[in-house]
């Protein structure tokens, strides 16, 4: 018996006898993109109900009302006749935000008085209140330059020259690979690569707990063959499995995927092996299949929270940036994505590299502790 | 054996046969809220690494770019001096932002023509984005009123009447209940919950499966007192980490608490309790102690982000929104977030009636099957024995 002879043991019982090893190597990155696509699939906020309480009642006043309106971003669902039922209807969350505009307020823009438009928003949900705010900056401003050129234009400038004048600094914006700001394509990848770590432990986790319960069936192939033939195929699917998840999100959702595919499949392959000698390691230390998913289920979380693929590496403290680099997702997240919607990833090399080494030595003590552990109940028999 | 007896017997498998599951059960909803805490204690993105392309070389372009130095968002990390050196920059990740001011940029200002300053930001990562959006307006802004202001003087208007010529609306703004845009406020009451439900899934899921190769030990007792003997230990020690965990984030990381605890502790007993039936549920269906442990998997990993807790449900389409309405964390999450930073939550009522259903629905299911399998089991040994 040699590892070829493990490796063929092992594909069978990763597709036959315990297909649900399978299940969780190509299930569960499949799924994640299947249902995350499908709650991402807006891509961004939009028809954000809001509440209009218009005090002046003037043309110009239902112009800044037309401007919210028109803009997609807002939903406006309800006109309130007074600040109470305004407010009533904000803190009943039946609208997210609300829009006042004071009395006077077309009379104070002639007289030279500037009046506010005032927006309340909710803001115990970040991503509504963060995009309402940058929204009604753009709407106003566009509403006070079209005044300002107006005003200018009426003391005898010529329109053009008036605008010049009112709007000397303009700001274009060029927002490069995730030119939309679709949610979609800054969450989903990231989630399913969580889901593909999550997959590979627990097909690594059934597969090496089974060795450990049955020390005695390999005993005459030596340490390493067994490690390299149980590991070789996870290895492999897992890779595979990295593959058809970047297909799907791409195919199905759209996900863009600029990068070459050299570079995606030297990180997709180098995770792919780290992940499988971590799980190796992490079922030695484990009783039962039954500890080990507990333990590999309070990892996903945190893995995914300090990867630094949301809340960015940059804005985390030294404490918390220590932890995220024991992550090995930390390398490969938020590279992929680089990879897949900018084509190119700065840290590639170096995150492939600390990839292998975390690996490496990884491998190495799980090759240690299965040998330890064959040994000691060869001695005590 | 009565009540009394199971709800012994189970504390002591807790705390004495096996620990590590209490451990699960009061460490790690404590070890989340402290890691999550950490990771967010920046609070906000600031610190930008910021490119400056300045083109003019003007006293005017150096003033913009003090306002982009003075805000905290932005950190100016390198001059460029060309296009290339600056796309290489932005690609290499040496910053996420670039500001690059024309030429002639003040010249045009004085002649009375528009100038344009352009941005190009790096956005794979939407959270930079969301900042430099929510803060350049603002301050290109305010410099072209300063600068529109000047130019309207030279027309002989007076400074204040130039002011409310070039700007003549402004918007105000008030953001309610979260005012700093503070990530900790938006995210550690939501996690905290999630950590909760995991840390109860993953150590009560096993707690019928096992109970079906002991059943000798349980036969004149009632399946109902089992099951209610059994949840009793879970619910208060599940109660305990609801405590402990909002007190971590309430207390060190200092996300506001402005709701009454009444409100917030009803909401967590019964929370706590829902997941507690959903997990007899799974563990009662489960072949074995290891499905029973793996199958609620498919609740607890999507189950966060289905919540309505970060995408809100206003943004979902149909099939999300249904498949967010049988969550049970959906009806925990955001409300507790809203009795924290608001004070109150309009849904709490009818959010306690739905998770009270959902309780009901899944204890009376975990009931019956567990009967079920309990009489079958039973009538297998019996069968054995008479042989």
């Amino acid at each position: 018996m040699n590892w070829r002879y493990v490796l063929t043991r092992e594909i069978k019982q990763l597709f036959l006898q315990d297909p649900k090893r399978a299940m969780y190597l190509f299930g569960a990155c499949a799924l994640y993109i299947l249902l995350f696509g499908l709650l991402y699939g807006p891509h961004v906020i939009s028809a954000v109900p809001i509440a209009i309480y218009d005090e002046d009642q003037t043309s110009v006043s239902r112009s800044v009302i037309q401007a919210f309106d028109d803009s997609e971003r807002y939903q406006i669902i309800a006109y309130a006749a007074s600040r109470e039922e305004l407010e009533g209807l904000l803190h009943e969350k039946q609208v997210q935000a609300t829009i006042t505009i004071p009395i006077d307020f077309s009379r104070n823009i002639k007289t030279g008085h500037s009046p506010s438009v005032l927006v309340d928003v909710n803001g115990t949900n970040l991503i509504i209140s963060n995009s309402v705010l940058s929204s009604a900056q753009e709407i106003i401003q566009v509403l006070s330059s079209k005044a300002a050129t107006m005003k200018l234009a009426s003391t005898g400038q010529l329109p053009e020259q008036a605008f010049h004048k009112a709007i000397p600094v303009t700001l274009g914006m060029r927002i490069l690979s995730n030119s939309t700001l679709s949610y979609l394509d800054f969450f989903v990848l990231g989630l399913a690569m969580a889901a593909l770590q999550q997959g590979i432990f627990l097909a690594v986790g059934a597969s090496m707990i089974y060795e450990y319960q049955n020390l005695h069936e390999l005993q005459e192939v030596p340490t390493f063959q067994v490690i390299a033939g149980k590991l070789l195929p996870y290895w492999f699917f897992g890779t595979l499995s990295f593959i058809m998840a970047l297909a799907l999100s791409s195919l199905a959702f759209h996900v863009p995927l600029k990068g070459d595919y050299t570079s995606l499949l030297a990180l997709g392959t180098v995770f792919s092996f780290t992940a499988t000698a971590l799980a190796s390691v992490i079922a030695a230390t484990c009783q039962d299949e039954v500890s080990f998913t507990q333990f590999s289920l309070a990892y996903t979380v945190p893995a995914f929270i300090f990867s630094g693929y949301t809340w960015p590496q940059h804005a985390m403290d030294t404490l918390s940036m220590i932890i995220s680099s024991t992550f090995p997702l930390t390398y490969f997240a938020d590279t992929v994505r680089s990879l897949m919607i900018t084509g190119h990833a700065p840290a590639l090399q170096n995150n492939i590299l600390i990839l292998l080494l975390i690996g490496s030595t990884l491998l190495i003590i799980s090759t240690l502790l299965y040998s330890n552990k064959r040994n000691s109940l060869l001695l005590s028999k | 054996m009565g009540l009394k007896d199971v709800i012994k017997y189970e504390f002591s498998y807790l705390f004495h046969h096996n620990w590590k599951l209490a451990l699960i059960l009061l460490g790690l909803p404590i070890l989340y809220s402290l890691l999550f805490g950490f990771a967010y204690n920046g609070n906000i993105v600031k610190n930008i690494p910021t490119l400056i392309y300045d083109q003019d070389q003007s006293a005017t372009s150096s003033a913009l770019i003090r306002s982009f130095a003075d805000s905290e968002r932005y950190t100016i990390v390198a001059q460029v001096l060309s296009q290339e050196a600056m796309e290489e920059k932005l690609q290499d990740g040496e910053a996420i932002v670039a500001i690059i001011i024309p030429p002639s940029f003040a010249h045009d200002i004085k002649l009375g023509k528009s100038s344009q300053v352009l941005l190009t930001i790096n956005s794979a990562n939407i959270m930079f984005s969301n900042a430099i959006l929510g803060s350049v307006q603002e301050i290109v802004q305010s410099f072209s009123v300063g600068a529109g202001q000047k130019s309207v003087e030279g027309l002989s208007q007076l400074p204040s009447q130039a002011l409310s010529t070039v700007a003549p609306i402004r918007l105000g703004v008030r953001v309610l209940h979260n005012p700093t845009f503070s990530y900790s406020n938006f995210m550690l009451a939501g996690l905290a919950t999630n950590g909760l439900q995991i840390a109860i899934m993953i150590s009560i899921c096993g707690i019928l499966a096992r109970e079906f190769a002991n059943f000798a030990l349980w036969r004149n007792t009632s399946s109902l007192t089992l099951i209610a003997g059994k949840i009793v230990p879970y619910w208060l020690c599940s109660i305990f980490s609801f405590i402990t965990s909002l007190s971590i984030t309430i207390i060190f990381f200092e996300v506001p608490f402005r709701g009454d605890i009444a409100s917030l502790l009803l909401l967590g007993c019964i929370f706590t309790f829902t997941i507690i039936t959903v997990g007899l549920f799974f563990s009662a269906i489960a072949p074995n102690t290891i499905s029973a442990v793996q199958l609620p998997m498919l609740y607890i990993m999507p189950s966060y982000l289905f919540s309505g807790y970060s995408w809100p449900t206003l943004a979902m389409n149909d099939f999300s929104r249904g498949f967010s309405a049988i969550l049970p964390i959906t009806y925990a999450a955001d409300c507790i977030r809203d009795i924290l930073l608001a004070g109150y939550s309009p849904v709490l009522l009818t959010n306690l009636a739905t998770l009270l259903a959902f309780a009901a629905v899944f204890l009376v299911l975990a009931l019956v099957i567990f009967s079920l399998r309990r009489k079958k089991t039973l009538q297998a040994l019996d069968g054995e024995v008479s042989l």
